[in-house]
């Protein structure tokens, strides 16, 4: 560890990961929607976000425009009630909207809590006092529930809310109004109205976990492997090279997009099948260096004092090739990240989780492409490279300590 | 005597290579077994139904027996109706020869639905935009890797250092993505996508019209697996002009050109075989851009074939990359052997 902080590279890789491991690990104190893990694909629950707006920061002095952030306007008390025959009654409200520039559209939410059934008309009111009525709608409130009027492209400078409860006991609190904005969070919104720092941060964990638990299980795959090819020989050798051979060869990519469209896996299967492929790279160096090792003096020296196969093996071989193979598992962290974003890019990610690479699957097929939606594409593939660049950094300086080391 | 040796060699290596092939074939047909067969039952099923169609004057129970009897016949011909260990290896067979029937859906531009047109019409983009891209990146990423190797330490060899590393995470089709969004759409200076323009234009035209709605995508994974290999040539050359070779040259007052060319004389071989080696992994890695710019390739094919579960034609791809691997790994090794005069085949290797 201390080697590897005095190497540029491995000091800055290990920053980049402690920032990833906080972002997965805070994801639940720092998003804006601390649920999202569990509503990302459940539409109705971003409803109250603008769609595919610009992140926040779009505002200020860079910009000769403004978009204006969401803003959720609170109704007094009624302007009027009027009291009728059998119970019913007449509730009014209006509403000033801030001012904004003629002929600018806003798109309003109206929503109502309280209890029983509700019939709502909605006028909007232009600057000269004048009005026109924009929807009308009949609402029933269960229990302590809320319901919305969705109201779109308002141009106007209020609106007026009037409410009749027709029966019964209605029990409505004033409605408040939800002027949509037109940028949102620190990274905008998506066509489906989530919110992409919050996709950004929940995708972080799933990258992390994917990214070390297959590293790790690969390279200790790969390092048994090796060890027995190198140190058993004879068939062992044989048999294990030739395993090596088969899953070198095949393509992978292509066999794991056919696998998936197939048979649909989950995360946990996709890892399970990554460890099958991965295991390889490991393999080759760590076969190299213990032929290597296997040639060296001090291993005959112990041959010769009599010790077994596995005292030299783990006493002599595994420590020296232990170093090498942490080097290796850096190293193809950013291969499995690539391969997981590249299956999900096809629709095929699991649906369980979020991952950058099915925001980008998104973003491809609900256009972000045509529409110039940049923050909906930038902010994921940036996250994939930058986890890519970590664990290469660390791999760089974990390589380049051990080259010193051995020098 | 040598020359029978170096046949030998190569015989025994396309062997190798075949071996590799029929045995990658059997494990695909082993995973793939399942939703192979459905859709060849579909298939058959189809079969069934279109000569049914054909048969009139026929009361209810021959009209039974006929389609019975059909339908014995089309599992028979797709040999649905073997054992489970012969229907994989059957299916191993037809992978291995290049059968896979028709496509549950896709069709190629002409309205074919067998299997090997559709792909056989994409293959040519593919093999274009991906061979152009490894000439390219090795003219290119050589150039750099030479004029970092006379300055070692200098900006440029700092830069092929790190970049390789930078850009290994990045995934080419998001850079594409990118790309297009700003160069296509933000900035409108390259086609949207696709081969050509709408009308296309005929004769030299078209060519020079297909060329440029190649460039951006291009221009992208060069951009990205440049630096790889400039870093690699750049290894390679560094140590080559290390040689004393290098030295005599420069004492014999050669100019700085000449020199080079030596040293390049001296890697060729490696460089040859990095470029092969390059073309190989990059149509099996950054095949997705195709898909982001509509470059109606192998890429593509894989989008629109898992789009609509074409399982025949996802099939059929994944075999032709993976013969395209092996062909081209048999071919290395092959041209190793010629190129390099110091390595030994045969049976005295």
């Amino acid at each position: 560890m201390r080697r590897l902080l005095g190497s540029r590279a491995g000091a800055a890789g290990l920053v980049l990961l402690s920032a990833f491991v906080l972002m997965a690990l805070l994801g639940p104190y720092i998003l804006p929607f601390p649920d999202a893990a569990h509503h990302w694909r459940d539409i109705s629950w971003w409803q109250d976000s603008p769609a595919a707006a610009p992140q926040l920061w779009v505002n200020g002095p860079w910009n000769s425009y403004s978009l204006p952030a969401s803003r959720r306007l609170e109704a007094g008390e009624p302007r009027a009630v009027e009291e009728g025959n059998g119970g019913s009654r007449r509730l009014s409200w209006d509403f000033t909207l801030p001012r904004a520039p003629s002929g600018f559209a806003r798109d309003l939410i109206l929503r109502f809590e309280g209890e029983g059934g509700l019939f709502v008309t909605v006028s909007a009111i232009q600057a000269d006092g004048s009005r026109t009525e924009i929807a009308r709608e009949s609402l029933e409130l269960a229990n302590g529930g809320s319901a919305r009027v969705s109201l779109r492209q308002v141009r106007a400078a209020g609106i007026a809310v009037e409410a009749f409860a027709s029966s019964g006991k209605p029990d409505v609190k004033s409605p408040n109004v939800l002027i949509l904005g037109k940028s949102s969070g620190w990274l905008g919104t998506d066509a489906s109205k989530r919110d992409i720092f919050t996709g950004i941060v929940l995708g972080a964990r799933w990258a992390l976990l994917l990214g070390v638990v297959v590293s790790f299980l690969t390279v200790l795959m790969g390092l048994v492997l090796g060890i027995v090819a190198a140190c058993f020989g004879g068939i062992w050798d044989k048999g294990i090279n030739r395993i090596y051979e088969f899953f070198s060869l095949m393509p992978l990519l292509p066999f794991l997009i056919v696998l998936s469209a197939a048979y649909k896996p989950s995360l946990w299967s996709f890892m399970a099948l990554a460890l099958l492929f991965f295991w390889t790279r490991a393999f080759k160096t760590v076969y190299a260096r213990a032929l290597q090792i296997k040639q060296e003096g001090y291993i005959e020296a112990a041959t010769a004092l009599g010790a077994g196969r596995w005292r030299r093996v783990s006493r002599h071989v595994l420590p020296s090739l232990l170093p090498y193979a942490f080097a290796v598992m850096a190293l193809s962290v950013p291969g499995v990240i690539m391969y997981e974003a590249s299956v999900s890019l096809l629709g095929l990610g699991d649906a369980s989780v979020i991952t950058w690479g099915q925001m980008l699957h998104d973003a491809l097929v609900q256009g972000a492409v045509i529409n110039r939606l940049w923050w909906w594409i930038l902010p994921p593939g940036l996250m994939i490279a930058l986890m890519g660049l970590t664990f290469g950094l660390i791999g760089r300086g974990l390589d380049k300590s051990l080259k010193l080391g051995g020098e | 005597m040598h020359k029978n040796r170096r046949l030998a060699y190569a015989a025994r290596r396309v062997l190798h290579g075949l071996v590799m092939y029929l045995v990658m074939a059997l494990a695909y047909s082993l995973v793939f077994n399942g939703i192979a067969e459905k859709s060849l039952r579909a298939q058959a099923e189809e079969d069934v139904a279109r000569i049914m169609r054909g048969a009139v004057n026929l009361d209810a129970a021959g009209y039974q027996s006929l389609m019975e009897e059909t339908r014995r016949a089309k599992l028979r011909q797709y040999h649905l109706d073997d054992s489970w260990a012969l229907r994989v290896a059957w299916r191993a067979l037809e992978i291995m020869s290049f059968q896979f029937g028709r496509s549950t859906g896709l069709k190629s531009t002409t309205g074919d639905s067998h299997v090997v047109a559709i792909v056989v019409e994409a293959l040519p983009n593919t093999l274009f935009l991906f061979g152009t891209e490894a000439l390219l990146v090795l003219l290119v990423g050589g150039y750099l890797g030479l004029r970092a190797a006379r300055k070692p330490g200098g900006w440029l060899d700092r830069l092929a250092s790190v970049l390789p590393m930078v850009f290994n995470g990045f995934p080419a089709w998001w850079v594409g993505m990118l790309a297009l969004t700003l160069f296509s759409y933000a900035i409108p200076l390259f086609p949207s996508g696709g081969i050509h323009a709408n009308p296309a234009p005929g004769g030299w035209a078209g060519i020079l019209d297909y060329l440029w709605h190649m460039l951006l995508p291009l221009l992208t994974i060069v951009g990205l697996n440049l630096w790889g290999t400039a870093w690699l040539i750049r290894n390679l050359l560094a140590d080559a002009y290390s040689k004393d070779f290098i030295a005599f040259a420069r004492a014999r007052g050669l100019p700085e050109f000449r020199v080079g060319m030596h040293a390049i004389a001296v890697v060729g071989p490696a460089i040859a075989t990095l470029a092969l080696l390059g073309l190989v992994q990059s149509i099996s890695g950054n095949i997705l851009v195709e898909g982001i710019f509509n470059w109606p390739g192998l890429g593509s094919l894989y989008f629109s074939a898992v789009q609509q579960s074409d399982v025949p034609v996802l099939m059929a791809i994944l075999s032709l990359q993976t013969a395209l691997n092996l062909a081209a790994l048999v071919l290395l090794d092959l041209s190793y052997a010629w190129l390099d005069p110091r390595i030994k085949t045969g049976a005295a290797a």
